[in-house]
Formats: structure tokens, C-alpha cells, sequence
């Protein structure tokens, strides 16, 4: 903590501790990737170093691209953290579970239903996990935990406003029921430690394989017959030509781990 | 007229002192100083300055680096000429974003720590008049910055300019960005 | 009181035990080692287990005192595993059932093993981590399922150890495992190996070709000896066992219990540095020791004991084997959803 005066730990992952403050003017995210006492030394730094340097690769490819991504601060390796442009949202797993809460307790409106605005999410998804993917960019580490949803409008400030997730789940919603195509909210990807910047079709079958599984044990009602469909359609429509393949890969993928002869 | 200041990293106890002056009639003699050594200070070409944010995450990460003895150009101020360039070329950056000898208008820039700044001394030095940070926007060029970082129109529809180039800026020791 | 006996053959080892309401009352085991530098396939394996299975059943039942009418249910080992091995112990425990006229249930091996370390150590919910020469998953309760956070996306961790052991030609007795760990405790010099860890899964192929490929020139050039080799490969497999036991599963149910389960579970060092991750974390290690760990008869008396008093047994028709069989794929009928 003494590294990051003025910052405030805001969560600590298995990775990585999570601080948010003011630095340099601007709200910004600090990422630090702390000692792991139960590798050996060697290794949890040139884990370490491999990964914010994987990150910040895949981060700047992604920015090159077009797909949004926050804007870097400083990476300091010595403190292993990476400091970024803090970006209000809610991540896509807050944003399926309170969904799911809502919707299972009031009636729907004539506006839609969780399935319908869930489909709509998955395109989107779909969709940038294809742009991704057409730059060579793999993620290595899709989660529902590792997409922001953002109001469009979730640029700049800089100070931590209280802004209530009640109020944020709203202004998405409205966002994904009325006009599915609309630009009103946006998705970030973060959390590239695990990402790569050359890439084959078996790599970028793994990276859906991993999402999928993800998905499936986050969000087991949603996601096999909702979420994850729509996340491959909108891939589909997206990719173009290379699809088949990673989707053939995918298959395949998929039976290594249904048919591997399990002994002892 | 005080020039603006922007507080870095905590761990460092400094102070970024930012300070923009046009109708500079001596900047040939300012060159000279600065390379011999004479003036502790940066001295940038505001044309390639699209706001005070820019240099300060370029200083920012100068003094950094100064306190973990990793510099990799001369000193704090020839670093912060280098960080701002997204290329390692380390001639090409200073030249690309330090002053010219004919140029009129410069930005200055100094660090102060504790009470301690070296830029009351280099004020005097400039026969120009200082005008406030935020008329640097009259002085960017847009084309040129982009031209210059590389920034493609595409990467413009999910990310504002300023933070393509202070991305770029943070990422150069570990990214190759094609220029 | 319920009494069960469990029969498991799925791979080289061979077992028998006698389970009484969570006391273990026998555990008996034979185990197929092969000269080092061979694995062992699944022929000479059959062979091995019906040569030994009647003594290693006349010994559970001896050393249990318990008589064949006091036993309310046979258990035995469906699947996965190696098919003629599992034939071999099935066929045993079919004709046991006939014979003494008592219901049958076909165990799934994974769930064996969570079964007995969950009895042994008294853990209520932990994440598990289940790591044998045919398995690496991680897993976690939810819903009625042993469902599964990560796992390999090709071998398993134990099968990596074994292949590594036949590459320095290490004895197979009592395991390659166990001979590497020993080696490991000497080795100095850390070498760097490829580490691959892919969201929530692990890879060990591109590792041990690694391995394959470089260990004699590692060796012959005197950069590092046999025992580094052993200490380089367990810290780095190791390392990615623990973080993805840590990363997802843990992070993702909020779990405070760790428990970790197979043949590969045995080892201190992996124990140890689980052990300090969950330390870091405020969560709780369980491990058994090899009795326990390694395949055993006893796991699969538990297993199917649970199983039998829920209310399931195997219809006479399904008491077959399958070599393959997801841990998923059971519906845990004795845990509340």
C-alpha cells in the first residue's frame, strides 16, 4: 500500500490488487500484480513481467484497431502495476446477474425480455471478441468478468463520482432494449495478462473455448441457450471468412476435452 | 504570471512547472544553453502538444525512471523530450520535439522538489512573453501530432487523441509502434 | 448402519475396501509396476488385477471382520479409466453381487476421490483440486453437480510427470511421482520452462515435448543435473495448478477450502506451496496422504455408500463400464442443491 498513497484498494483479485485515485489529475485504475510467495522467485517475476507486458501489447493493439480499451498511465515495472484510465461501468457478469434478479422478480415490459436483451449483448460481444480476433489479438482469459459495459457517455472526469449501479443498470438497459445497433453504450475489454499478438486459428479456437466455459459455469441459466449463441452469431456475422475455421477448431476443441480418456 | 503545476507520483515528491511563451526572440542562444548543460529544464515545440496531460505522464515518467537510475538518454530533462516521442530513436526524438532555432514559441519545463526549482532561474533567461498553458491549443497541430504518432483516423472512433498519445507515450519501452 | 465395499481398477492400481458409515474398515491395494522407461498398458494391467483380486478381496474382508451378509451394497468403479482393467474389476464385482444377492452401483472415479477426501478431512465446500496420471481438474460444488473450472486442454498432469520420469528412466516403484519428488528435494538450479496456463485450463504437452527435446542436451552440457530438472518441472507444473485452482474456481464461488485429491496430490511440494497460497488468501488446505490419495478401493466404497443411501442404485443392465466419463456428468443426489 505504501506504493500507491492517495489510492484506495478497491478489490483484490487472485492476480492482481485492484487501487483507484486521483494521480496525475485524472481518475485512474492501479493494476499491481503482487509477489506470489508460493512460486519460486524466478519464475513469479518473469511471470509477472510476461504478463504486464502481454497486457499493455494487447492493449495497445486493441487501441490501434479501434476497440476500446483504457487509456495507459504509466507501467512501472518495478512496482509491477500498470496504471490506467479508470472506466465507469459495470462488468458484463454484474450487469447478466442483476439482470437475472430483475427480470425473474417483475414482469416484464412491453420492451423486451431478459432473453431478447441478453441475445442483443452476446451480438455485441460477439462482435468484438471477432474484431479482436481479426487484428491477431487473443485475449487468452474471456470472462464475463473481464468485459465492461459502459454508457456512452462514460468518458472523462475526474473525480470518483457517486453514481449508483442502480442508476447505471438502467441507463444500459434502456440502451440494449430500444435499438439494439445503437452506440449509446459501449464495451471494454480489460485484463489482457494472459493475452497474445500473433495468433493461429487453434489459438483463437481457445479463446472462444475459454469464454464459453466461462460463461457456462458464471451463468448457467443464460448462457447455453442465450448468451452464448448470440456471442457466436455476432462472431460469425463479424469474422467473415476466417470463421469457419476457428469454429471448426472450436469443435474440436471441445471434443479433446469430451473424449479424452480419463485414467486413474 | 505563475507558471502552472501539476503534482507527479507520490513516491517522487515532485512538481511538474509548466510554462508556454511566444514571440521568443533568443531561442537560438536558449539551444546553446540547453546543450551545454546550462539550463535544468526541458524546452518543447508546442506544436506537437495537444495538452498539459501529455507532458506531465512524459515527466512523470522521466523522474521515475531518474529515481530507478534506469534514464535512458543524459539527464531528467533530455528524457522528458525522448518519452514524449512513441519512437526509441532517441536523436530523432529530441530533435522532433525539442525547439528550433528559429521557432517562437516554446514550452518550458522544470521540476521542482521540495521548495526547490530550477525554473525561477530560467525564466529571466527568455526574451518572449509567457502567456497561459491553456493558449497551447492555438499552437497544436492537430495533423502533425497525428502524423507524428502515428494515430489512424480507425483508432479515433473508440479512443480521444490525447489518450492514443499518452497510451503510446507509457507503452513505447514495450510496444513497437510502427512510425 | 450402512455397510459398503468398494472395487476400483481403472489404471495400475488395484483396490478393495470396506467402508462403514465413514469409518474406513479395510483399505487393501496391489499396485502394476513396470520397468522404468515403460508405461504401463492396458493387457498386462488386466492381467495384473485378475491375478490379484481375489487375494486382495479375501484380505479387505479379513482384515474389516466384516462377514459377506453384513455388506448392504457393492460399488465398483464405472469409469473413466482404461477398459480392460475396469472389465476386469466390474466382472468381480458383478459376480459378488449375484452371489451374495446384494444391489450394485457404478461409481465414477473422480467422484470417489471427492467422496474420500471430503469424509477424511471433514471439509464442507472446498474447491477441488483433483490431479492423478489420467486427470487434472479443478472442480467445484453447484447446483447437484461437480461441475468443472478448469482442467487440462490436453495431458494430465500425472501422465506429464510419468513420460518425464520414463525421459530419466526413473523407477516406476512405488511411482514415478513419488521418485521424482525425491530427486526434486536436491535440485538447485531452477531452469526456465515453458508455462502455460490458458484462462482457467492448463497445457502440459508443449512442456514436455520441451522436455523431450532439451533434457539430454540440458544434461550432457552440465547445465543442470537430473535433480534440477525434477525441481524445475514440479515448481513450474505446480505453479500452474495453483493458480488455477486460485484464479478461477476460488475467486469466482468465494471458496475458503481447498482440497486437493489424486495420485499427484501426495506430493509435500505441491501441498506446500497450495498449502501457502491459501495461507495468503485466508482459506484452508485438505489433503490426504497416499492411502487416501492414490486410488483406492475405500474411495469408491464412500462414493457409492453416499450413492446408495440417496436412493441410487445401477439396474442389473447398467452395471457396464465406460472409459470415459465426465465428472459433470454425475447428478450428486446426496448433497443439498
Amino acid at each position: 500500500m505504501e506504493n500507491f498513497e492517495g489510492f484506495e484498494k478497491v478489490r483484490q483479485g487472485a492476480e492482481a490488487r485492484i487501487y483507484v485515485g486521483k494521480y496525475l489529475g485524472k481518475l485512474t485504475l492501479v493494476k499491481e500484480r503482487f509477489e506470489k510467495k508460493y512460486r519460486h522467485p524466478d519464475l513469479d517475476a518473469s511471470l509477472t513481467k510476461d504478463r504486464i507486458k502481454a497486457e499493455i501489447r494487447a492493449i495497445m493493439r486493441c487501441k490501434i484497431a479501434g476497440i476500446p480499451t483504457p487509456a495507459i498511465y504509466l507501467v512501472d515495472l518495478e512496482r509491477r502495476s500498470i496504471f490506467m484510465e479508470y472506466i465507469k461501468g459495470l462488468t458484463v457478469k454484474e450487469y447478466v446477474e442483476k439482470s437475472e434478479a430483475e427480470f425473474s422478480e417483475i414482469r416484464v415490459d412491453g420492451r423486451g425480455n431478459l432473453n431478447n436483451m441478453l441475445h442483443q449483448l452476446g451480438l455485441r460481444i460477439g462482435h468484438i471478441v471477432a474484431r479482436m480476433h481479426c487484428s491477431n489479438i487473443i485475449h487468452g482469459d474471456l470472462t464475463s468478468s473481464n468485459i465492461l459495459i459502459c454508457p456512452g457517455n462514460c468518458d472523462g472526469g475526474s473525480e470518483l463520482e457517486e453514481f449508483g449501479i442502480d442508476e447505471l443498470m438502467v441507463t444500459i438497459r434502456d440502451s440494449l432494449c430500444r435499438s439494439p445497433s445503437n452506440q449509446d453504450y459501449k464495451l471494454v475489454i480489460i485484463d489482457f495478462g494472459l493475452g497474445k499478438t500473433d495468433s493461429s486459428a487453434e489459438d483463437k479456437g481457445v479463446d472462444l473455448y475459454v469464454l464459453e466455459r466461462a460463461l457456462l459455469s458464471t451463468h448457467p441459466k443464460v448462457a447455453p441457450k442465450t448468451l452464448f449463441p448470440a456471442i457466436m452469431k455476432g462472431y460469425t456475422d463479424k469474422c467473415g471468412k476466417s470463421a469457419p475455421e476457428v469454429i471448426a477448431k472450436l469443435d474440436e476443441i471441445r471434443m479433446r476435452g469430451r473424449k479424452r480418456t480419463m485414467v486413474g | 504570471m505563475t507558471p502552472e503545476e501539476f503534482e507527479l507520483d507520490k513516491s517522487t515528491n515532485s512538481f511538474v512547472q509548466i510554462a508556454l511563451f511566444r514571440n521568443v526572440q533568443n531561442t537560438k542562444e536558449l539551444k546553446a544553453m540547453l546543450l551545454s548543460g546550462q539550463l535544468e529544464c526541458s524546452m518543447i515545440n508546442p506544436a506537437l502538444i495537444l495538452a498539459p496531460f501529455q507532458i506531465v505522464i512524459a515527466v512523470n515518467k522521466a523522474v521515475l525512471s531518474e529515481n530507478q537510475k534506469k534514464l535512458t538518454t543524459r539527464n531528467v530533462f533530455t528524457e522528458v523530450l525522448y518519452n514524449l516521442s512513441a519512437s526509441k530513436n532517441i536523436t530523432q526524438s529530441l530533435k522532433r520535439f525539442g525547439i528550433n532555432e528559429d521557432d517562437k514559441s516554446l514550452v518550458v519545463v522544470a521540476i521542482r522538489k521540495n521548495e526547490i526549482s530550477s525554473l525561477d532561474r530560467v525564466l529571466p533567461l527568455i526574451s518572449g512573453d509567457q502567456c497561459p498553458i491553456g493558449e497551447i491549443k492555438s499552437l497544436t497541430d492537430i495533423t502533425l501530432i497525428q502524423k507524428t504518432y502515428n494515430v489512424k483516423d480507425e483508432e479515433l472512433k473508440a479512443s480521444q487523441l490525447l489518450d492514443s498519445i499518452v497510451s503510446r507515450i507509457s507503452a513505447k519501452d514495450i510496444f513497437t509502434f510502427k512510425m | 448402519m450402512v455397510i459398503a465395499i468398494g472395487f476400483e481398477g481403472s489404471a495400475n492400481k488395484l483396490g478393495i475396501g470396506i467402508i462403514r458409515d465413514g469409518e474406513v474398515l479395510s483399505n487393501c491395494r496391489r499396485t502394476y509396476i513396470t520397468p522404468p522407461g515403460e508405461g504401463f498398458l492396458p493387457r498386462a494391467t488386466a492381467e495384473h488385477h485378475r491375478n490379484n483380486i481375489l487375494e486382495v478381496l479375501r484380505e479387505a474382508l479379513d482384515v474389516s471382520g466384516v462377514k459377506p451378509k453384513d455388506i448392504d451394497v457393492i460399488c465398483y468403479t464405472k469409469g473413466p479409466g482404461m477398459g480392460s482393467p475396469l472389465v476386469t474389476v466390474a466382472v468381480v464385482a458383478r459376480t459378488v453381487a449375484k452371489l451374495w444377492n446384494k444391489p450394485i452401483v457404478g461409481v465414477n472415479h473422480c467422484i470417489g476421490h471427492i467422496e474420500m477426501g471430503r469424509l477424511i478431512t471433514k471439509c464442507h465446500n472446498p474447491t477441488v483440486l483433483y490431479v492423478s496420471g489420467g486427470n487434472t481438474q479443478v472442480i467445484a460444488y453447484s447446483n447437484q453437480k461437480y461441475r468443472i473450472f478448469g482442467e487440462t486442454i490436453d495431458i494430465a498432469v500425472g501422465n506429464c510427470l510419468d513420460r518425464f520420469a520414463r525421459v530419466l528412466k526413473l523407477s516406476n516403484d512405488p511411482s514415478p511421482g513419488y521418485n521424482i519428488e525425491q530427486l526434486a528435494k536436491k535440485g538447485k538450479t531452477y531452469i526456465t520452462l515453458p508455462y502455460a496456463v490458458k484462462g482457467m485450463d492448463v497445457s502440459f504437452s508443449g512442456l514436455l515435448s520441451y522436455i523431450e527435446e532439451h533434457a539430454a542436451s540440458l544434461l550432457s552440457s552440465g547445465k543442470c543435473q537430473p535433480e534440477d530438472l525434477c525441481y524445475s518441472l514440479q515448481e513450474t507444473v505446480f505453479a500452474m495448478l495453483v493458480e488455477i485452482t486460485e484464479e478461477r474456481a476460488m475467486a469466482h464461488c468465494g471458496s475458503s477450502e481447498v482440497l486437493l485429491v489424486g495420485g499427484v496430490g501426495c506430493n509435500e511440494r505441491l501441498q506446500e506451496m497450495m498449502g501457502i497460497m491459501c495461507s495468503e488468501r485466508g482459506a484452508k488446505l485438505y489433503a490426504t496422504d497416499e492411502r487416501f490419495c492414490i486410488d483406492n478401493g475405500a474411495m469408491i466404497a464412500q462414493a457409492g455408500l453416499e450413492m446408495f443411501r440417496s436412493g441410487t442404485t445401477t439396474s442389473w443392465e447398467n452395471t457396464t463400464i465406460t472409459q470415459r466419463y465426465r465428472t459433470d456428468d454425475v447428478l450428486v443426489t446426496w448433497r443439498s442443491p
